[in-house]
């Protein structure tokens, strides 16, 4: 049984998007909440930029969950084509069909068959325009910082008129606007042309309480005192300096889950070096990690 | 109602002119979601109005600082705006000029060593250096960061047999395959940035620079971008690219934008190259700061500006002309803290050999 929101989307209000996201176990800010809202309302893409493991591509998966609606995503990197994104010919297909009405020789007819709807692979992007349901998809589209400058620029076009066009088939338009949800860990600077077509938000790490109540929610069974420790570490290891790759919520909550399948009440040194593999992810950072300034404790 | 919409339409397009004085781009089509975004909000919810003018407005985290200044100053807490256009200019003024003190503006225009850089330049020797060494050095540089290829494949006589290229291709001739398709990997050229320190502290390694500047100037157009600071940051790569001889080229920056010797404002100068230019910064790009490390510029920008170029290229060096020295620490606080996030601190001499490169860099390749 699904928790998501039932009604028509035009109904709904920002509270009950809140509600809605709350219900699937995503606990957002109220920035986030009135620019969703917005980008629902006023049919705009949103690009959420931030630090990997902020919750980015963890809301479009929510926001699918919560309005009831299906997610489709499209996983960019580098070297990514439009073929991949909007759709393929299924050559192999196409190929026996045409061994098999050789013997008719009739080249129309032929054509005809093989450049049919049947023999085309969807890709998200063709998949997000056709799509049938009541309430609109939710498009992801993650990660677009890895993407050629190429792709990105394609990408412009199907945003501006959210339209697909096969030159066999003819244009593809979207009935209904998809909830386009664009994420970049900002590796390297988005154009400004894919940024007017958005709103923006950037998403920072979440203040102390609400990753504590983000860890809680995602963690059956751990204590509340566990998760404030852990959330306090995590973040005195963010603040130190030197720290490249600073742990997101994602690894607050896998950590503090490993913490938990331990059997650990409270964290000491012992247990955060068993277990700083969850949290510090490069050998360079666990070199220069001060456990003493992490833990509170003076030198 | 009209009136309203009216009234309304006029404060968001006033609201975005002000945050354009305060240097923060916003587009017409930008100003009309603004504006539809403000009709959902309403202005009774301070907070709302401000969500939703930021989100269509803004689109980089770096102008939040800025936004909101202009907002609190120009609905001023309550709701209601602020009138008047003299009082929205002061506030601009404010805006643009609130990071810079008297000293920061004084040491920003002011350079007492260019006369003498100047002269100095005009006795220079300069073809008795080790251009060709750098020459190559560059070069195996620029080969070790692009020897990751690409996941894109293209068509090559050479690759490996594509079974789906090959049936792609043969639906031009009915399905037969007259010839059996092959690709490879594409590979992405790297590109090299030049980040040079040409204050008054490095003034002993002018040759030297000028010697690295010359090789670079070598490669291909569009595989490097230079760029020089002292007190400021300046895109030299242009004026290298248009200028046949390298000298042509640094007497046109000398003389017109009065640019060498003076302090040394790392940080301002890398803060400029993240922000000004950040379509520079690539996985596939090498970056080379040369600097001694001594520097009068604001450690917090620096250590910000280093984590973000860190983030966005493939490979960051520091070549520290003090390196090879008896005795050298990395003792500065500057050196203390690009050691946190370069690749490698190195020798200048690194560049003058291609081998000595590769085993310094070697550490970095694993």
């Amino acid at each position: 049984m699904s928790r998501g929101y039932k009604r028509k989307l035009e109904d709904l209000t920002m509270e009950e998007l809140e509600k809605a996201l709350r219900s699937v176990g995503y606990i957002p800010d109220r920035k986030l909440v009135v620019t969703l809202y917005l980008a629902i309302r006023l049919g705009k893409p949103l690009l959420l930029e931030g630090e990997p493991g902020c919750g980015k591509t963890e809301l479009a998966k929510a926001l699918a969950k919560a309005l009831d609606t299906e997610l489709i995503r499209l996983q960019c990197y580098e070297g990514i084509e439009a073929s991949q994104a909007i759709y393929d010919w299924d050559y192999a297909r196409q190929l026996i069909t045409i061994r098999l009405l050789e013997s008719t020789r009739d080249a129309e007819n032929i054509e005809k068959t093989i450049y049919s709807e049947r023999y085309l692979i969807k890709g998200p992007l063709l998949k997000a325009v056709t799509h049938e349901g009541e309430k609109p998809p939710v498009l992801l589209i993650d990660e677009i910082d890895r993407a050629d400058e190429e792709f990105e620029a394609f990408l412009l076009e199907f945003l501006g008129e959210f339209q697909v066009t096969i030159p066999e088939l003819g244009t593809f338009r979207a009935k209904t606007r998809p909830i386009v949800i664009i994420t970049s860990n900002r590796t390297r600077e988005i154009s400004d042309g894919l940024r007017r077509r958005c709103l923006y938000l950037y998403v920072s790490y979440p203040d102390r309480e609400r990753e504590v109540e983000i860890v809680l929610s995602k963690v059956n069974g751990a204590p509340r005192r566990l998760v404030e420790e852990a959330v306090e570490v995590v973040n005195r290891i963010r603040s130190q300096k030197g720290i490249v790759k600073k742990p997101g919520i994602s690894e607050t909550i896998d950590w503090v889950r490993s913490l938990v399948e331990l059997g650990h009440r409270s964290i000491t040194r012992e247990n955060l070096e068993s277990t700083m593999s969850c949290i510090v992810k490069s050998r360079e950072d666990a070199e220069k990690l001060d456990i003493n300034y992490v833990l509170g404790e003076k030198q | 109602m009209t009136g309203d919409r009216e009234n309304l339409a006029e404060l968001v397009v006033d609201f975005a002119r002000v945050l354009r004085e305060a240097g923060v781009k916003c587009s017409i089509p930008e100003v009309i979601d603004a504006f539809n975004a403000v009709l959902y909000m309403g202005l009774n919810d301070l907070e709302k109005l401000r969500e939703a003018l930021r989100s269509t407005l803004v689109k980089d985290p770096e102008h939040y600082k800025v936004f909101e200044e202009v907002f609190e100053y120009f609905w001023e807490g309550r709701g209601k705006p602020r009138q008047g256009l003299q009082a929205r200019r002061f506030m601009v003024r404010i805006v643009s000029e609130r990071d810079l003190d008297p000293v920061s503006r004084f040491l920003n225009v002011y350079s007492p060593l260019e006369v003498s850089w100047k002269n100095r330049i005009a006795r220079m020797d300069t073809g008795s250096g080790k251009r060709r060494e750098i020459s190559r050095t560059v070069r195996t540089y620029l080969r070790l960061l692009a020897l990751e290829a690409s996941r894109r494949r293209i068509l090559r006589a050479k690759g490996e047999e594509s079974l789906r290229y090959s049936m792609k291709r043969s639906l031009k001739t009915f399905g037969e395959i007259v010839k059996i398709a092959r690709t490879t990997k594409k590979r992405v050229k790297a590109r090299l940035v030049i980040v040079a320190d040409v204050s008054g502290s490095m003034s002993d390694e002018w040759e030297w620079l000028y010697e690295l500047l010359a090789a670079v100037k070598k490669l291909p157009s569009g595989r490097y971008e230079v760029f020089l600071f002292s007190t400021r940051l300046f895109r030299a790569t242009e004026l290298l690219e248009t200028h046949t001889r390298l000298e042509e080229a640094l007497h046109v920056i000398m003389n017109e934008f009065m640019y060498w010797g003076g302090g040394t404002r790392i940080g301002e100068a890398l803060e400029t190259l993240v922000k000004e230019y950040p379509g520079i910064l690539k996985k596939k790009t090498g970056v080379l700061i040369v600097s001694d490390g001594w520097d009068l510029g604001d450690l917090e920008k620096l250590e910000k500006s280093l984590a973000e170029i860190k983030r966005r290229v493939g490979h960051m060096a520091w070549i520290t002309p003090h390196a090879s020295k008896p005795g050298f620490a990395p003792a500065t606080s500057c050196l203390q803290i690009a050691l946190n996030y370069v690749d490698a601190l190195l020798p200048k001499e690194a560049l003058e050999n291609p081998r000595l490169l590769a085993t310094l860099l070697q550490r970095w390749e694993n």
